[in-house]
Parts: C-alpha cells; sequence; structure tokens
C-alpha cells in the first residue's frame, strides 16, 4: 500500500514496542502523506499480522527517535527529492522494473507529490536523467523498486 | 447482204437480255446484293428471333413444337404426304403409356424462378422517397430542420468517439507492455514512439496506465 508508511511503522516498532511518542509521529506522518484512516489501517493490519507476532520486546519504544529522525530526513530533501525520484525512476527501468514495482514507487512517489518526475524518470526515454545516489532516506522507495536488496 | 451484216431486227435485241444476263458491273451488283441481302436479315432477324424465342421457351417448358399447317401444306400437300387429322391428334406419351410433362407446373417453376429474380431486381431499383430508412429520432420527412442542440450533441459524440480511438488503441499497447510483469527499455521507447504517433499526451498516458493496473 504504503511503502513510506509501513517503513514508519518499522521504525516505531524497532525495539518491539511503541512509545506514546511514537503514536503521535506516527499520526502526523498519516497526515504529512495525506493517508485516509482506511489506507492507514490496511496497512497497519498487515503489518500487526506480518511483522509485530515475530518482533522480540528488548525496549520500551525507543524506536520513536528513529523514526523521527528518518521523517525529519525525509522533509529536508525538499527541492532535491523530484531530482532523485527521476534517477531512481530511469535505474529501475534499466535493471528491469515490474509492475508490482512500479506501482509501489508511483505511490509513494504521489505521496511525496513527486509522481509526474518518477513517471518521466521511468516512461520518458528521451527526457535526460542525470543518475545520482540517492540519500539513505530514500532507501524503502529504493528497496520497492529492486534497486536494493532486503538484506542491503 | 453479208451475213455478219446486223439487221434492223436484230439490233433491237439485247444478247444479255436474251440470255437473262445482267449488265451492270460485278462489283455494283455484289454490293446491291449485300444490301439486299441485310434488308432482308433486319426484317427476317426480327421475325426468326421471335420464333426462335418461341421456340426455345417451348422446348424449354417440355412442350412440342407445332408447325403451321398452312406452312406444311404450302411445302407438301398433307393428303400427299399420308397424314390424316386422326394422325395428328395422336399422343406419342399415350402411346408409349408415358406421363406428359406437366408443362404448367414447370410454367409456374419458372414464374416463381423469375419472380424471385425479380424481387431482387426490386432491390436494386431506386425505390422513391416512400421507402427511405428512417433513423430512430429522426422524422420520416427528412426535411424538417434538425435542431441545433442534436446536431451539436452529435458533433460531440463524434469528437468523444475520434478522441477515444487513439486512447483505446494505446490502453491495448499498454495492456501489452505489462504482459510479462516487466518493463524494459526497448518497451518504453516504443510506447513514447506510439504516443507521439497518436497524439497522447504524458498525462493522459498516466491517465490510461493506473486505469490499466487499478482494474
Amino acid at each position: 500500500m504504503s511503502i513510506l508508511f509501513q517503513h514508519a511503522l518499522d521504525l516505531a516498532w524497532s525495539d518491539g514496542r511503541l512509545s506514546k511518542r511514537g503514536a503521535i509521529l506516527l499520526e502526523n506522518f498519516q497526515e504529512i502523506l495525506e493517508l485516509s484512516d482506511s489506507q492507514r489501517s490496511v496497512v497497519e493490519e498487515k503489518h500487526h499480522l506480518q511483522v509485530i507476532p515475530h518482533l522480540i520486546p528488548r525496549g520500551f519504544g525507543s524506536g520513536a527517535s528513529t523514526l523521527d529522525q528518518w521523517m525529519t530526513s525525509l522533509m529536508d530533501l525538499d527541492d532535491e527529492l523530484p531530482r532523485y525520484l527521476v534517477s531512481m525512476g530511469r535505474q529501475s527501468l534499466e535493471t528491469g522494473i515490474s509492475k508490482q514495482a512500479w506501482i509501489e514507487g508511483f505511490a509513494a512517489a504521489e505521496r511525496m507529490k513527486c509522481e509526474f518526475e518518477f513517471a518521466r524518470g521511468v516512461w520518458e526515454p528521451e527526457f535526460e536523467v542525470e543518475i545520482l545516489n540517492w540519500p539513505k532516506v530514500l532507501d524503502p522507495v529504493a528497496k520497492s523498486l529492486g534497486l536494493l536488496l532486503e538484506e542491503d | 447482204m453479208f451475213i455478219d451484216e446486223p439487221t434492223e431486227d436484230e439490233d433491237d435485241i439485247d444478247p444479255f437480255e436474251a440470255l437473262n444476263v445482267s449488265t451492270t458491273a460485278p462489283a455494283a451488283r455484289g454490293a446491291s446484293l449485300l444490301d439486299a441481302f441485310a434488308e432482308d436479315d433486319s426484317v427476317e432477324d426480327e421475325s426468326s428471333e421471335e420464333e426462335e424465342g418461341e421456340v426455345i421457351a417451348t422446348l424449354e417448358m417440355g412442350g412440342m413444337m407445332e408447325m403451321n399447317e398452312e406452312i406444311v401444306e404450302s411445302v407438301i400437300p398433307l393428303s400427299e404426304a399420308g397424314v390424316n387429322e386422326e394422325e395428328e391428334d395422336i399422343d406419342p406419351f399415350e402411346e408409349l403409356g408415358a406421363m406428359r410433362p406437366n408443362v404448367n407446373a414447370v410454367e409456374s417453376t419458372n414464374t416463381n424462378v423469375n419472380d424471385a429474380l425479380a424481387a431482387f431486381m426490386d432491390e436494386d431499383e431506386y425505390q422513391g422517397p416512400e421507402n427511405t430508412i428512417v433513423f430512430e429520432g429522426e422524422s420520416a420527412g427528412g426535411d424538417e430542420p434538425i435542431e441545433q442542440e442534436e446536431v451539436e450533441e452529435e458533433i460531440q459524440v463524434e469528437t468523444e468517439k475520434a478522441r477515444a480511438q487513439p486512447e483505446e488503441l494505446y490502453q491495448f499497447l499498454l495492456e501489452g507492455v505489462w504482459v510479462d510483469d516487466v518493463l524494459d527499455p526497448a518497451e518504453v521507447a516504443l510506447m513514447a514512439r506510439k504516443r507521439r504517433e497518436l497524439g497522447i499526451s504524458f498525462e493522459t498516458h498516466l491517465k490510461i496506465l493506473k486505469q490499466i493496473l487499478h482494474d
């Protein structure tokens, strides 16, 4: 559904527990991404069923700090974000982009309001694209596009 | 007097006439004879064609040829030929014990065939305004002015149709691109070329793409 919100959930639950701060940050992030409650519930339910049962509690919700850091880094990209997304789109095409990868990548770009740039990177071969190394904060998008292995 | 000297009486006698030989030149005579044949042919053609038609029709219908008695008698008198009126009435079918072909049935079949063909002929012929096809929502008169709104609606529908066709074609191609589930640069280049050819904007491409993937 939304790979960005899914990543946010992973970070918030990283030590096996969700703190109040972490829950508030998730609420904020939902608003930033303009996710509806039903859309969020789909992502969250999947996370509760597939991820949480396998987590070993080893803290008290320290993942909130990691989530906050990541969200800040993402917001800081600002004007650079379209350039990175165009580049990631082109790189994913060159490696061979699957239908699912396109859907997820485009949805993520849409949440960040850069869907047109991402699409141009994939679908417009005449459009000259500068190949860039994407920042670590965009790793979740890179993973969904098949540019990074899950282990990485 | 010499034997060879012609007498006045002998002068009057035309040897050609006496021998019943024509005095005109052979070429001229030939031409006039040909003309005569041509005239005869034209007169005879009409009558012979009619007769021929009758004969063919009679034979086709399985009927028997009946010669005019006068013609026959002019050639050979019936009494001399040894033909009696009684003999003429003898039906060869009866004599042989066979059934006479039903001429009426054949005629009716022919009529049916002719009618069927006539029906085809009728279709080709101009039927006139009373047979003009009237479409739904159209007046039978045809001369009545169609309302401006209707015309505008029709134009709008046609414009939308014309616009929809390239989009439908593009959608078909785009669906094909995803058949193997992986998009490669060659497919993308092909789709970009098709967009140019079909006059489809990048925004429309994205709209169609969303439509395909969400379906």
